[in-house]
């Protein structure tokens, strides 16, 4: 039995909670923005960049490996304990299931099999292998979803794999609601249906792409995670298409013949550093963090793109339609892990509630601007 | 020989079954109660206004206003186009034995180019008067249409993905006298005739006259705002003239003088705000002087973006400010 599998079956064995401890589902870092945005105003509570917050987290913030932080500085913040102490977390150790929901909502867990994601022997066949299982299982998309999406989309993974999150974000909504509200909230769970019955990815018709791409593109950019029908929290819906694009990778194979990962680590013949997707390398995907696989998505997305205009110069309707799922909603993907973009999000909600002054919000929606302006010109 | 009570008897029942066929043969709309609320309706209707907003990045930069203007200007540029009414519909109906759909989308309001001769773009306009201090119905605000705004608002077709059999953007159409899809009279003047509502049912109107959609089919609408007072008996005049059933739900904004006993109300008042909350980022994301941008540009799929993105995720590029 190979090593992984053999730990991945003695990770079945134990009880789930055991990969889960103190696991919350309260949207803890939308509370720390409210919480920082009430208490100090935004100017003071937020003058630091992406970089200074996610090096708050991780061990170092430029590896696309890094370990958490042992002694992360955010808990030795002298207002910590309050900000804590104030959110309805039914836990023992409030503190710690705090800490662990910031780090997975802003990407900084991998996905190891045996220590962040189960993966028993179904999954391994279920998703064509213990790595692509991994991931996908961490990206919270069912198995059947998972194969279709990849068989309807072939070499353009990162397509396939906005599918596979928009298909999954549909059937939440179809098992979470009566079928008699369905039209009242706008579910269309022939869409569902319909495509997972299609072999014919030409005839998935333009109203269903249209309606998953629109799902797909508001949970992008809400930037927040879902809890899901069996009461699960799922990652934010950047990271969730990061995974099954890296899961379709894995599952796809590769030339190299030893792979890039040797049990849950990066292959020692690989590259670990930050440069090491300069060259649209895959990663091992499971030992790296959600937004290194994030960073290595933007790659590959752009590599699928340029397929598809090298193969299809006239712009045809194939070319119309593939280049709309890039452009009108995996795009949002680039700027996921960006703090300034989420703060904005969540101070112009609590400014529209009356909850902070108008210009609280209008400084944080100008710094995301100001970065969203420089990236684009 | 039949006496003349019977005659007159056969005659009434053959009168009472034809009004009978003909009710069973009209359509209802529902609209009245309708709640919308959820992701599913605000992802659909968040994307209706992506599309039109799109169009107004492409308008702006070919008419050269990009650059121009003041920041008193923008934050009204900005409202005009978060704020109008969005309606979306499927039309599904049967051809030659076939089921096929139509999706329709529209927003309140005339064309671009009449929206934003509106705004004064020279420099020496007033810089206190911003966003906030817009009027909020502004957006969408009752107006009468001309015949040149008809024309004006067909002319824009280039800003937009192209129509296609399966979905299309409606305009203002010409108002003509035969149609029955007629707004009503609101405080004594007619002014809701580019209500999206209202253009979608009279497009529907033309494709079934023009054949290029049939009467008989279902129809399932969406729309940002409860719908305007011309638009409930105009929907019955559709459901009625063309034999077609449906319904149309509404996000419905909330009323802050009033609480929302039902809780689908309330669920509508959630989802009306999170819809104006996205459409409010899109439009401060996008509509800057000096930061507009061609939504056809594909300078994305270079390196040198992702490349970007990295330098500010390391924190190593130097801030300048960008836009204004």
């Amino acid at each position: 039995m190979k090593p992984l599998l053999r730990l991945a079956c003695l990770a079945a064995l134990l009880p789930g909670p055991a990969l889960a401890a103190g696991q919350t589902t309260v949207d803890v870092y939308r509370e720390l923005i409210r919480y920082r945005a009430a208490t100090v105003g935004a100017e003071k509570a937020f003058g630091y960049d992406t970089h200074a917050y996610v090096s708050k987290f991780l061990d170092n913030p430029d590896s696309l490996y890094s370990d958490l932080r042992i002694d992360p500085p955010i808990t030795n913040e002298i207002w910590w304990y309050d900000f804590v102490d104030s959110l309805p977390i039914d836990a023992t150790e409030k503190s710690d299931a705090a800490l662990d929901m910031l780090q997975w909502q802003g990407g900084f867990t991998k996905a190891r099999i045996g220590i962040d994601v189960v993966v028993d022997k179904a999954s391994v066949r279920a998703y064509r292998g213990e790595y692509a299982a991994a991931s996908a299982i961490k990206a919270g998309v069912d198995a059947d979803i998972f194969l279709k999406a990849w068989d309807m989309n072939g070499r353009m993974t990162t397509i396939g794999a906005g599918h596979a999150v928009a298909l999954q974000l549909l059937r939440h909504q179809v098992r979470s609601n009566a079928p008699e509200t369905y039209d009242a909230l706008g579910i269309k769970p022939g869409v569902l249906s319909r495509y997972l019955q299609q072999n014919n990815p030409e005839k998935i018709d333009a109203f269903d792409q249209a309606y998953l791409a629109d799902l797909l593109r508001y949970a992008l950019s809400r930037q927040d995670f879902t809890i899901d029908t069996d009461g699960h929290r799922q990652l934010p819906a950047a990271y969730r298409v990061a995974r099954v694009a890296a899961a379709f990778a894995d599952a796809g194979g590769y030339l190299n013949p030893h792979g890039y990962c040797r049990g849950n680590d990066p292959h020692p013949d690989e590259p670990t550093r930050a440069d090491a997707i300069d060259d649209n390398r895959p990663l091992c995907f499971v030992a790296a963090t959600d937004r290194a696989v994030q960073s290595w998505f933007r790659r590959q997305m752009r590599h699928e793109a340029s397929l598809i205009r090298k193969a299809h110069e006239n712009r045809d309707e194939t070319a119309t339609r593939l280049m709309a799922w890039f452009s009108g909603a995996l795009l949002l993907i680039d700027l996921a892990g960006f703090v300034e973009m989420g703060e904005a999000g969540l101070l112009g909600e609590m400014s529209a509630e009356g909850a902070i002054p108008e210009e609280e919000a209008a400084y944080a929606e100008e710094r995301a601007n100001q970065l969203t302006c420089r990236l684009r010109s | 020989m039949i006496n003349r009570n019977v005659l007159f008897s056969v005659r009434l029942g053959a009168l009472m079954l034809g009004l009978s066929a003909s009710l069973a043969y009209a359509g209802k709309i529902e609209t009245v109660g309708q709640f919308a609320s959820g992701e599913g309706v605000v992802a659909m209707l968040d994307g209706e206004s992506i599309f039109f907003a799109d169009a107004y990045r492409a308008k702006l930069i070919d008419a050269q206003l990009d650059t121009v203007g003041n920041s008193g200007t923008w934050g009204r540029v900005r409202h005009g186009i978060h704020s109008p009414t969005l309606a979306r519909m499927e039309y599904v109906y049967t051809k030659d034995g076939r089921t096929l759909r139509r999706v329709y989308h529209a927003r309140s309001g005339p064309a671009m180019e009449v929206v934003l001769s509106r705004y004064d773009f020279s420099p020496s306009t007033d810089a206190s008067a911003g966003e906030s201090s817009a009027n909020e119905s502004e957006g969408s605000r009752p107006y009468e249409i001309s015949d040149e705004d008809i024309a004006k608002d067909f002319a824009e077709r280039v800003y937009y993905p192209a129509d296609t059999p399966f979905n299309v953007r409606v305009p203002n159409l010409p108002l003509r006298s035969d149609s029955v899809i007629q707004s009503r009279l609101v405080g004594g003047k007619d002014t809701h005739k580019a209500d999206a509502e209202l253009k979608i049912f009279r497009q529907i109107e033309a494709d079934i006259n023009d054949g290029i959609v049939t009467r008989g089919g279902t129809l399932t609408g969406y729309v940002s705002k409860a719908m305007c007072e011309s638009c409930g008996p105009a929907s019955e005049d559709l459901a009625e003239h063309f034999d077609i059933n449906g319904t149309i739900q509404q996000l419905v904004e909330r009323d802050k003088n009033t609480v929302a006993l039902d809780p689908a109300l309330e669920a509508s008042h959630t989802s009306s705000e999170a819809l104006k909350n996205s459409r409010k980022a899109y439009a401060s994301k996008h509509f800057r002087r000096n930061a507009v941008t061609d939504p056809g540009k594909r300078s994305w799929i270079g390196l040198d973006s992702v490349k970007a993105l990295e330098a500010e995720e390391a924190g190593s590029k130097a801030i300048e400010p960008c836009g204004d």
